[in-house]
């Protein structure tokens, strides 16, 4: 009995590291580097713009497929590019009816990312609290970092000690503005290279947002006012002399708000089927359009609004992703599942098992029947194999494998 | 007198080469039982067999009534074993050894192990692995005399052990055996020291079985008969009445189970001058070299 | 009996045992030594920022030491025990086989369990003196795995080394690196993924019987 459990733990261990490596190793070698197109709204055509990646050589074409060099591109993205304009002497005076000012162009040209492996993250919660107002031109580090628990706590660096004093101020005034701890959610931007400090928008324990800061040593706490009942995966504050807004809220259904400076009211972007495990959430805004684009393995969507978030224009593009292309398809049938430990979309190890689909039961009827044989030939009889059937029926190639290296021994077990 | 040990059938080969086959013998409790062969005719085997480390091709080894390869652990307990090259945990000295020993048999008595450990004039913390071979088998021994087993295997008790030794070692054993009426199973190749200690005696060769039987019997049995030769050229051949033979020039030796008429007899049968036959005397050595030949 | 096959055991890996203590004590010394410099050279305030902020490593030192830890005493366990004869006087003990090799491998496990005790314990201290409950959190999640990492080790070298069958062994070996490597270039894992590997850890136990199996009719 003993002997048939490890020998069972034995064939599962294999089974489990082929299952990860084999695929690994397959598309180490196979796996062939699919750039991803990029989508430009030209301001000057009204149209798209879309530069793709031929092997090594971008190229930038619209959407009827005519194509433009570089010069001409930059040309047709004014904003985008008013630098290399402006050394040109290329630049227009106005468009759109707009004057183009430097200054202006440069403070409404924004550029926001968002990767799937940063929603799903869960840093160290412990932050920084800068002093939003302190007289000075620069940006300085506290010397201490803050945790809101059941209560707002700063903790020092140097003597990793509760400030009790601060703690207590916080915690205190926080409770006044009924902010119920411990807090779900964090988010700020804790880096002393921006123009100016914003500090923390917090979700409490009751899903309510405040906006958290500290203005001369003294706290700031306001509630937002945002609707309790938003399923808020992940926010990005981001300090933009623009002003405009804080920064963006996602929910975990994809919807998108900027939070804006106007008394926080959300504006809510024209996106549909954002899948927060998967896109990739690609901002582009300037003085006269926000370009969003959602881009996975295999398709992207853009939405172009104007800056009252009105929408302009819609593109899509799909391409063949690697399970598509001819080694995907060989993979399909090889591999009944790939198991993976790591995903590109999160930064936590899990399981990422994923199946092939129902042409990979050809593979392991194949492999099945194969080893039907194999057992036939060492005499081992339907009664003392039908596991290993099963498990190569099952698992494919990386049953067989298992299978085919350790020989069953119920023929010599008494 | 109940069987200690029971062989039926007993074949074993490693895979495609045969080691014996059809082996069948019975350990009688209070006999001491010696499997006596050349080196390489299976005696090894049969004590792995026996021990239940090998599970034999086919057959039936029994020890104390059960399968000798499923033997459960009360009856292992009345089995004291001794391995080739008295082999040990090392790495422990004297005193560590036998504390460790002591707590796995129920019948310990640690009482003979330190009167032999006395007679080594060794300290108690001495380290096995910085004691001579000779010393290692008296440790050896000593543990079995303290385990007080029912049956004792000894595979090759002498090996690396010098004469003195040997003889210490036995010295012992006789006293131990005959005192307690233990069971006793010994292989050897070296024969001379045997000669007064064994019971029963079972002689083997390459796959078949020479000798099945009580010492004493054997011993009565199984002659020597020198002759003068008058012509040399003249071939013998191996067969039921001529076990073993050897030609030196003018003088043939025979090796019989039969009495001196019969080979008068079939020397005569063969036209051979029988008048000079004569039975010599033999030890068990010469005997066990008689019957299994030089080589 | 037990106690005895414990004794037996421990006087065969007690220097190795030893050995690994101080190693692993002077490990955490220098990541304890290193803390410190790192507070003294980037201010206190630095220091946090690049721990919290930009995860740069700061106790990676003792990754591979549970690692180290789990081999050397599965190897200096039962290496001695693959000779032949030395086999035959293990097997020959009046205690059921699969038994004898459990009770043998709960004390290697019992000692490294110990010793990682005591890896975690002091890196606990060492963390939380100059770290708050949250990342000191975070350094025992990561040692986590490389402790589990390490006991997955000594297991699947013990079955390695008992395995006598060498084809058996040269296909273990390359399945045990496979398995163990993912305890190592796996970070940041998820609660599933920490019990997973808690459950296989322990359950890698099992795989030496199956050599132990091969123990006996390894005997020829």
């Amino acid at each position: 009995m003993l002997i048939k459990t490890s020998r069972i733990i034995y064939l599962l261990l294999i089974v489990f590291v082929a299952s990860i490596y084999l695929p690994k190793y397959y598309w180490m070698k196979f796996e062939k580097n699919i750039r991803n197109p990029m989508v430009y709204f030209s301001p000057v055509k009204k149209d798209f713009l879309i530069r793709g990646q031929n092997i090594n050589e971008l190229y930038y074409v619209d959407e009827k497929g005519k194509h433009y060099d570089r010069d001409q591109f930059e040309e047709l993205m004014p904003l985008l590019n008013y630098r290399q304009l402006v050394l040109d002497n290329k630049l227009p005076d106005s468009l759109n009816g707009e004057p183009l000012v430097m200054d202006k162009i440069r403070i409404n040209n924004i550029m926001l990312k968002i990767n799937p492996d940063e929603i799903d993250f869960k840093t160290i919660l412990l932050f920084p609290m800068l002093e939003s107002k302190s007289g000075r031109v620069r940006l300085e580090m506290p010397d201490d970092y803050f945790r809101i628990t059941n209560r707002f706590e700063f903790i020092d660096c140097a003597t990793n000690k509760i400030d009790e004093t601060k703690s207590a101020c916080f915690s205190t005034y926080l409770g006044v503005k009924k902010f119920a701890f411990p807090a779900k959610l964090i988010a700020g931007n804790p880096t002393t290279k921006k123009a100016f400090d914003e500090g923390y928008f917090v979700l409490d324990a009751k899903n309510n947002l405040f906006h958290i800061k500290m203005v001369k040593g003294k706290p700031f706490c306001v509630n937002t006012n945002i609707p309790d009942s938003l399923d808020v995966a992940y926010m990005k504050i981001m300090e933009m002399p623009l002003m405009e807004f804080y920064g963006l809220m996602i929910t975990r259904q994809g919807d998108v708000y900027f939070i804006s400076y106007d008394n926080y009211k959300l504006i809510k972007l024209p996106l549909k089927d954002y899948d927060i495990t998967k896109d990739v959430f690609a901002l582009m805004g300037d003085q006269f359009y926000r370009t969003v684009s959602l881009v996975n393995s295999q398709s992207i969507r853009t939405v172009v609004t104007d800056r009252k978030y009105r929408v302009v224009d819609t593109y899509k593009q799909t391409w063949k992703n690697n399970s598509e292309l001819r080694a995907g398809i060989a993979a399909s049938y090889l591999f009944p599942f790939t198991l993976k430990l790591n995903d590109e979309n999160s930064s936590y190890s899990n399981f990422y098992f994923q199946f092939s689909g129902s042409n990979a039961l050809i593979g392991s009827i194949i492999f099945a029947s194969i080893t039907f044989v194999i057992l036939r030939k060492r005499q081992i009889s339907l009664q003392k194999g039908w596991f290993d059937l099963l498990l190569v029926l099952i698992t494919g190639v990386f049953g067989f494998i298992a299978v085919s290296l350790v020989k069953n021994i119920d023929k010599y077990l008494e | 007198m109940e069987n200690v040990v029971e062989v039926k059938n007993l074949t074993h080969s490693y895979g495609k080469k045969l080691v014996f086959e059809d082996f069948n013998f019975e350990i009688k409790s209070g006999r001491i039982f010696g499997l006596l062969g050349k080196n390489g005719t299976g005696k090894t085997t049969t004590i792995n067999i026996l021990n239940g480390f090998l599970k034999p091709t086919s057959g039936q080894c029994l020890m104390f009534g059960e399968n000798s390869y499923k033997l459960p652990p009360q009856t292992k307990a009345r089995v004291g074993f001794l391995i080739e090259g008295h082999i040990q945990y090392s790495f422990m000295s004297i005193k560590q050894i036998e504390k460790f020993y002591s707590a796995f048999y129920p019948k310990w008595k640690k009482e003979p192990y330190y009167e032999l450990m006395a007679k080594l004039e060794v300290t108690e913390d001495q380290k096995l692995s910085k004691m001579s071979c000779g010393q290692r088998s008296q440790v050896a021994l000593g543990l079995i005399l303290a385990q007080d087993p029912d049956l004792l295997i000894l595979d090759d008790y002498s090996m690396g052990l010098d004469a003195g030794y040997r003889r210490l070692f036995l010295d012992y054993l006789i006293e131990y055996a005959k005192a307690e009426a233990k069971t006793i199973f010994i292989t050897s190749h070296i024969i001379q020291d045997l000669e007064n200690f064994l019971d029963d005696c079972l002689i083997i060769d390459y796959r078949s079985v020479l000798v099945a039987m009580p010492i004493t019997e054997f011993r009565q049995t199984f002659k020597q008969y020198k002759f003068h030769l008058d012509n040399p050229s003249i071939k013998f051949s191996k067969n039921e009445v001529v076990r073993n033979f050897e030609v030196l020039k003018d003088k043939a030796t025979i090796y019989s189970f039969a009495g001196k008429p019969e080979i008068e007899a079939y020397l005569n049968s063969l036209s051979i001058n029988s008048s000079t036959v004569e039975e010599i005397p033999m030890t068990l050595e010469d005997a066990f070299i008689g019957i299994t030949g030089k080589y | 009996m037990y106690s005895a096959l414990f004794y037996k055991e421990w006087l065969k890996v007690r220097w190795a045992v030893f050995g690994l203590t101080i190693l692993s004590l002077l490990v955490l010394t220098y990541i304890a030594l290193d803390l410190a410099y790192y507070v003294e050279f980037m201010t206190a305030v630095g220091f946090w920022g690049n721990v919290i902020l930009l995860g740069m490593p700061f106790f990676t030192d003792i990754r591979y030491t549970p690692l180290l830890s789990g081999i050397i005493v599965a190897i200096v366990q039962f290496s001695p025990e693959m000779n032949l004869s030395r086999l035959k006087l293990t097997l020959h003990l009046p205690v059921e086989e699969n038994k004898l090799l459990f009770q043998m491998i709960s004390v290697g496990l019992l000692l490294l369990v110990l010793l990682f005790l005591i890896i975690t314990i002091l890196l606990w201290i060492i963390v939380g003196i100059y770290f708050p409950a949250e990342v000191v959190r975070f350094a025992l999640n990561s040692l986590a795995l490389w402790l589990l990492g390490g006991i997955a080790a000594y297991f699947l070298t013990s079955a390695i080394i008992l395995e006598p069958v060498w084809t058996r062994r040269l296909i273990l070996i390359p399945v045990a690196l496979g398995f163990i490597d993912l305890f190592y270039s796996t970070g940041n894992p998820h609660i599933q993924l920490t019990l997973f590997f808690i459950i296989t850890s322990v359950v890698a136990a099992l795989l030496i019987s199956y050599s132990g199996y091969h123990f006996k009719r390894g005997i020829k």
